[in-house]
């Protein structure tokens, strides 16, 4: 089990959940200054995080400019496989 | 379009196996109630919504009902990965796992295929809005029922809070549905001609 690795991942699903939360309020209360600049905060803690997340153990989301050799997309766990970490051997994966 | 995100919405770790369970739950993945039903019914009706905020509501609430099918897919999986013959014939899984062995099939828990029958789309805003605050409810309801047969923390974490969604969504969809009958209720009165 990577502690740290599930720690920062369930520090950054909060901070998403509290995105997601917002979007929806904010959807129907489009004049809440607060709920905004809360969204707001929250973006921003979320991808500073998000950042040293993937620095640090790949790629959550595509689109960055900062790939490397060997593709790192592919590299479990996946999500389904939360009970499984770090290098530990999955069935038939031949990843790298 | 869509992005995929690389982990859960809310995280789903479960120690031990429960075919028998498992059972039950994957009726919120391919059931009447469940999560492709909610994602499917939101993003197919947002097409005939006559203002922004609904689309907006039933395009992001569809976009999050896609995660929780994805959680209840996790949840579904980690019950029943690596079983073995023994413990499948024990929990009385022979039947599932005679057409799916332990892959994720969306059926309801009493075994039938997912069905588009579950959802309506109407094409008439009213309708279709007040169809979705029943499915919220519905679902709550389902996941209630799920709770208290449920034995694990593990499963009952996950479980409460997708149940806490669905009453979040009811309110939204409430809202949309006031803002929406507002409009149509003011606009009625511009359009009386002398």
């Amino acid at each position: 089990m990577n502690r740290n690795r599930e720690k920062l991942l369930k520090e950054l699903q909060e901070l998403d959940f509290r995105m997601i939360e917002l979007q929806l309020f904010l959807n129907t209360h489009p004049f809440e200054a607060k709920a905004v600049e809360e969204y707001n905060t929250a973006a921003r803690k979320s991808k500073s995080m998000t950042e040293h997340f993937e620095k640090l153990y790949g790629p959550l989301k595509l689109g960055n400019d900062d790939n490397t050799v060997p593709w790192k997309w592919v590299n479990g766990p996946w999500p389904w496989q939360s009970y499984i970490s770090g290098k530990e051997e999955v069935d038939m994966n031949v990843g790298v | 379009m869509w992005e995929y995100e690389k982990m859960l919405q809310y995280p789903v770790k479960i120690k031990n196996t429960n075919p028998k369970l498992a059972k039950a739950i994957i009726t919120q993945y391919g059931g009447p109630d469940g999560e492709l039903s909610a994602s499917l019914r939101y993003l197919s009706q947002r097409y005939s919504m006559p203002n922004d905020i609904a689309r907006a509501t039933l395009n992001d609430i569809g976009t999050e009902e896609l995660g929780h099918f994805e959680m209840i897919g996790t949840i579904v999986h980690q019950l029943t990965r690596n079983l073995t013959p023994a413990e499948i014939k024990k929990a009385g899984f022979e039947d599932y796992y005679a057409d799916h062995r332990l892959g994720v099939y969306p059926q309801s828990a009493g075994g039938t295929p997912y069905n588009a029958f579950s959802i309506q789309v109407k094409g008439d805003p009213l309708a279709d809005l007040n169809e979705d605050l029943a499915a919220e409810q519905k679902a709550r309801a389902t996941y209630e029922n799920l709770i208290r047969i449920a034995d694990d923390p593990d499963v009952i974490e996950p479980l409460k809070f997708l149940r806490a969604r669905e009453i979040v969504h009811y309110q939204r969809f409430g809202e949309t549905l006031r803002i929406l009958q507002d409009q149509m209720a003011s606009k009625r009165i511009f359009e009386v001609k002398k």
